[in-house]
């Protein structure tokens, strides 16, 4: 009797214990979190033209947007390809074959991560995708004067991916690591290229090319296209090294709402035209690349 | 009665005469007065048709100047130079064609009146005849189909005006060349029915009907509802009248002129009934007039009189157009005094603004405005292509901080906010994007450019500073440099004193001790310390360019070898030490006791690098410099090197730490740990040594460190150790030893005598003169260059004034250029650097006293 007794009250301590332990764990800042905060904390690289690190940019209207939907006030914290994710979630990553590897605990410092992320299967080990907002797909580039010809599409993505990979042996080729430009995504070390890791930041790539520092470089479209606007005659696109790829806005495994909010969003903005005309006013070629994304709901 | 009718009859028959008499003269003035009356219309009517001609022909003029000026723009060019380059539509190429289809847009939009587009079509095709862009006005259904393969024409190199079937449509075509091959042709499709409805109607006062001709086919008549039926009209310029059926059905009397429209393979013909054209103008009813009112003599008065109105209604009607004519004479040549005189103002202004121009490309400074609604460029003046390498329209229009250095775009923005309140800013440095992708460095001044009153843009001028900034660090760098060489020339002479003791005598207990003696062993470790210690004081003062190291050759394996006991010690234990080094000598000429330094100091580096242990790497090996490896890393001299690596698994540093790792006294670690000089002297030796380092690193992946030395051939240490192992052979002349230091004079007494010299010693550069005197069978004198009293030079001047022969050895402590002040250079005297060792002393006595005068 005595140890029944012993059994509820422990039973009841418990509960009432679980129920005083922060929801969704010490990072947990769902919608409603934010609702009451009354502030959206947007992570933000400055990268092509969606976070240009002027104040604007495609996905800085974009969230700016949502976070006037949510009735809440628009922060931007700007961060780096290496930490945007432990910003994010608090850990630190990095990828390795197969998978992630957690680095270190770091502190949370907001609550949607939107620069243009490519949706990547190991970034999706630790976070969460939106509906795609970008269509992108990876090129190669060499300068102009390269003695390499672009390939002659054949109407099929995967044969156009193995004849570029066939030009790479033995070509220096500048990659980023911990990118969707990472050569290991696509096995860009077993071509026989010699693959160099570029320590600036990704928008460097073209004008460290254009500088010499390697043969080759690869660019994914949103970038590609700026570059081919900004040194018109200078690089060429030699051909894909991937398939299609969707860029998203990332969100916290335990903030399934917020990314749900957004995903509504974003559906009603292509519905009502908002979002091609954003997309238009930053990137205003792209849709000839991909009319159907953009305006397909 | 009779008399009375007769003289009625007379009177009447005179009233008649004088009445007929009177008509006549009346109706042959107003038949002259009307046939005047008519030429004059026809020649109003004539003209009118050529002054729409002539707006035609302006208006297929300046559309075919817009179809060259595309031609002539860069995105046209872009396109074909990425096509050229072999780019696909689907990776890349496509990228060209939105910018053509928004030039073309564009101009077509620049004609638009209202909704009416005129050009409602703009294509381009390729050589192929395939289209690439196919602007259409927004609305419109566009022209009808045609196969555009046919309008490919190579000729027209100039805009030309086709005549497309039906007459709906107008096409102006024009040939693209790129690089003097056809490339494409631009075609732009013009209505008709707006050149009637804004070009012809708008004009045309009368209700007169024009068409389009094309040699003797009418195209249209669009003027005005109905038609006309009516024969060729050959000739042009002249009116023609003839009998035709007017647009209501009826036989009619008509009257038509033809011009041609310049420009353009049409004749332009404007039709219209005499009736409109001339009134109710009649000479020849005139003459019947007449006849019939020599009959009717009675009615004649009644008739003369209405003819007479209408001869006054008709003159008015003349009056007045001769009145009009005048005004629009004097008007006329108003207009015209007025465009001479906007002429003139505009030439006046336009020589102003190329003045203007010319200042301000002249100046050797950027100059520069900046839009402030949206931070874009505004203007540029020639200073920015020279400095930069861009061209100036490329930046026209193009976002101010896309041209900055992104870690000085929130500076750039920052002053761009301060300008747009109106607060000038001046002296503030941006780093400027050039061309080839460099960075140069201007001092910028901005002011604000007020319209109204308020902030319409930022304007300023750019200084390049780049040299300058240079010539600055490389100041502070010397500045530097030589506050090291002060503080190291400072202990060197002491100290070299000291270590020249301590090494001669070491050496003497060695060539006492037996070759298994158990003290041995230490003797030698104080020697290796001594001889290491002499040499740190020599790196610092080669790293500060005060000192002259000795070369010889050596091979770089053995170096390695003999220095990892001492890297593994100085590492710890918690760093694995692993080496990686070739079967054959790796041969360079060097120091070794430097060389052994820079190995030292870059694993000290290393340790400190993997606080939590990990693994240093050293290796060797041989490397062929060669152009591709001068385009990656962006240094060497072309042939083989030897190469050094030390490498770590540790914390690897960013791109700003690597950019100053061998700058003198900067340093990563806490106050008090590192003195910051450990790779600036790594830096120093191998710049003395002729060769090259390089770093790559990058944070948590650990550091590579790789020097790159000539190589020579393996040959050069065996024939280098064959000279060292020759024994320095004694002598028995007499040396003079002057030295203010008695334990080093001590010591080189003892070794020269060791050796069979006869020896007399001084302690200052006066005693040696002195004892000079008192001894002149001196062969040699062995003079310090720093003493008291007289120093070395002077006293060897003194001897040599009386003994011309005599030969000199100076030694020292002291930097280089210390010496230099005191008037001994090595190139021109033999010199010993202090710590002195007995072998290399007995070689360079043996040798100079061998020499040959």
């Amino acid at each position: 009797m005595v140890s029944r007794r012993k059994a509820v009250l422990v039973g009841i301590i418990f509960s009432i214990a679980l129920l005083a332990l922060p929801r969704g764990g010490a990072w947990s800042q769902d919608l409603d979190d934010i609702k009451a905060r009354g502030v959206l904390r947007h992570l933000g690289v400055p990268y092509a033209n969606f976070v240009t690190g002027g104040g604007d940019g495609m996905d800085v209207e974009l969230v700016q947007l949502f976070a006037q939907r949510l009735g809440v006030r628009y922060e931007y914290v700007r961060t780096n390809w290496d930490d945007c994710i432990g910003d994010l979630t608090g850990k630190k990553v990095r990828s390795k074959a197969g998978g992630i590897e957690v680095v270190a605990d770091v502190p949370v410092r907001g609550d949607m991560i939107a620069n243009g992320m490519t949706v990547l299967p190991w970034r999706e080990q630790i976070i969460d995708f939106s509906a795609p907002v970008f269509r992108s797909q990876v090129w190669l580039v060499a300068r102009a004067d390269s003695p390499l010809r672009p390939i002659k599409p054949s109407g099929n993505i995967d044969k156009d991916v193995a004849a570029v990979r066939l030009l790479l042996r033995d070509r220096s080729l500048l990659c980023k690591a911990n990118t969707c430009l990472d050569p290991t995504l696509y096995g860009l070390d077993e071509t026989g290229a010699r693959t160099l890791l570029y320590p600036g930041p990704l928008n460097e790539l073209a004008p460290a090319l254009l500088n010499g520092k390697a043969e080759l470089t690869i660019l994914d479209v949103p970038d590609a296209l700026v570059a081919l606007q900004k040194w018109p005659g200078r690089i060429k696109v030699i051909g894909p090294v991937s398939g299609m790829q969707d860029m998203a806005a990332a969100f916290r495994k335990d903030s399934p709402k917020l990314r749900a909010a957004f995903n509504a969003f974003l559906a009603e903005l292509k519905k009502n035209g908002t979002f091609p005309a954003i997309v238009r006013k930053y990137y205003p070629y792209i849709l000839d690349y991909y009319p159907r994304f953009f305006q397909e709901p | 009665m009779r008399n009375r009718a007769a003289i009625l009859s007379i009177a009447t028959a005179f009233v008649a005469l004088l009445l007929l008499a009177f008509v006549s003269v009346l109706l042959v003035t107003n038949y002259e007065s009307q046939a005047n009356l008519k030429a004059t219309l026809l020649q109003r009517f004539q003209a009118e048709n050529e002054r729409l001609a002539g707006g035609l022909s302006a208006f297929f003029s300046s559309r075919g100047e817009d179809l060259v000026t595309l031609a002539s723009s860069r995105v046209l060019e872009v396109f074909f130079e990425n096509q050229a380059l072999g780019m696909s539509m689907e990776y890349g190429l496509r990228q060209s064609l939105p910018p053509i289809h928004q030039k073309f847009l564009a101009s077509m939009d620049r004609i638009r009146v209202g909704n009416d587009w005129p050009c409602d079509r703009m294509v381009l095709i390729d050589a192929s005849g395939a289209i690439l862009v196919d602007v259409r006005a927004p609305g419109g259904d566009g022209p009808r189909h045609m196969d555009l393969k046919d309008l490919r024409e190579p000729r027209y190199r100039n805009t030309v005006v086709l005549a497309e079937d039906g007459g709906d449509e107008v096409v102006l075509s024009l040939a693209y060349y790129f690089k003097d091959r056809y490339a494409g042709q631009i075609l732009a499709w013009v209505r008709t029915q707006f050149l009637f409805d804004y070009v012809l109607i708008h004009e045309l006062k009368s209700s007169a009907a024009v068409y389009f001709m094309t040699g003797k086919d009418i195209i249209t008549d669009r003027s005005r509802h109905g038609t006309v039926t009516m024969p060729p009209i050959e000739p042009t310029d002249t009116p023609v009248e003839f009998n035709g059926v007017w647009r209501d059905g009826k036989n009619v009397r008509l009257v038509a002129v033809k011009n041609l429209v310049m420009h353009s393979p049409f004749a332009l013909v404007t039709v219209a009934p005499s009736r409109d054209v001339f009134g109710p103008l009649n000479p020849r009813g005139l003459l019947i007039g007449m006849a019939v009112l020599a009959v009717v003599i009675i009615g004649a008065a009644a008739f003369v009189v209405r003819q007479n109105v209408r001869s006054m209604v008709l003159e008015a009607r003349l009056q007045d157009s001769l009145r009009h004519e005048e005004e629009v004479t004097a008007k006329s040549l108003q207009m015209e005094e007025e465009i001479a005189d906007r002429r003139e103002a505009e030439d006046a202004l336009r020589e102003s603004e190329e003045r203007y121009r010319m200042l301000i490309d002249t100046s050797p400074d950027i100059i520069y405005t900046v839009d402030a609604g949206n931070d874009r460029i505004q203007s540029l003046n020639l200073a920015f292509e020279k400095l930069t390498g861009w061209q100036r329209d490329a930046w026209i229009g193009r976002p101010f901080p896309e041209l900055i250095h992104p870690d000085d775009r929130d500076l750039a923005a920052g002053t761009i906010a301060e300008v747009r309140r109106g607060e000038p800013r001046s002296r503030y440095e941006l780093r400027i994007l050039t061309r080839s992708g460099e960075y140069r460095t201007a001092e910028f001044t901005s002011n604000a450019l007020f319209e109204d009153g308020k902030v319409v843009a930022a304007f300023g001028i750019a200084r390049d500073v780049t040299e300058r900034k240079r010539l600055e660090e490389q100041l502070r760098h010397a500045v530097k440099m030589e506050a090291v060489g002060q503080l190291a020339g400072g202990i060197a002479h002491d100290f070299n004193n000291m270590l020249s003791v301590i090494i001669g005598y070491c050496n003497f207990l060695l060539d006492d001790m037996r070759t298994d003696d158990p003290l041995r062993q230490y003797v030698e470790l104080v020697m290796a310390s001594a001889e290491r210690a002499a040499h740190l004081t020599q790196n610092l003062l080669t790293f500060s360019r005060k000192q002259i190291v000795s070369m010889q050759p050596m091979d770089l394996v053995t170096v390695v070898r003999k220095v990892e006991p001492l890297v593994s010690r100085l590492v710890g234990e918690s760093v694995r030490v692993g080496l990686d080094l070739p079967a054959r000598p790796v041969t360079v000429l060097g120091d070794s006791t430097q060389l052994e330094q820079v190995l030292m100091n870059l694993s000290a580096n290393a340790r400190d690098a993997m606080p939590s242990g990990g693994l240093l790497k050293i290796g060797a090996g041989a490397v062929e410099i060669d152009e591709a490896f001068r385009l990656m890393r962006g240094f060497g001299r072309s042939g083989p090197y030897a190469v050094l690596t030390v490498a770590d698994t540790g914390a690897g540093m960013d791109d700003s730490i690597r950019e100053r790792i061998f700058e003198p006294f900067f340093t990563t670690k806490r106050i008090g740990k590192g003195t910051g000089l450990g790779l600036s002297i790594v830096f120093g030796i191998v710049k003395q040594h002729h060769g090259y380092i390089d770093v790559t690193s990058h944070p948590g992946k650990g550091t590579v460190f790789t020097v790159y030395l000539p190589l020579l051939p393996e040959s050069a240490i065996r024939e280098d150790e064959a000279r060292q192992k020759e024994r320095p052979r004694g002598g028995t002349e007499t040396i003079l030893i002057a030295e203010d230091n008695g334990d080093v004079r001590t010591m080189l007494v003892k070794v020269l005598q060791g050796a069979g010299y006869g020896v007399l010693e001084a302690v200052d550069g006066e005693d040696a003169v002195a004892k000079f005197q008192m001894e002149p069978a001196v062969r040699l004198l062995l003079f310090d260059v720093i003493m008291p009293n007289r120093n070395g030079k002077e006293a060897y001047d003194s001897i040599r004034a009386r003994r011309p022969d005599v030969r000199v050895i100076f030694i020292s402590g002291y930097t280089a250029d210390i010496l230099d002040k005191s008037g001994i250079s090595e190139k021109e005297f033999d010199f010993l650097q202090k710590p002195v060792h007995a072998p290399a002393l007995l070689a360079k006595v043996r040798e100079v006293l061998d020499r040959k005068a």
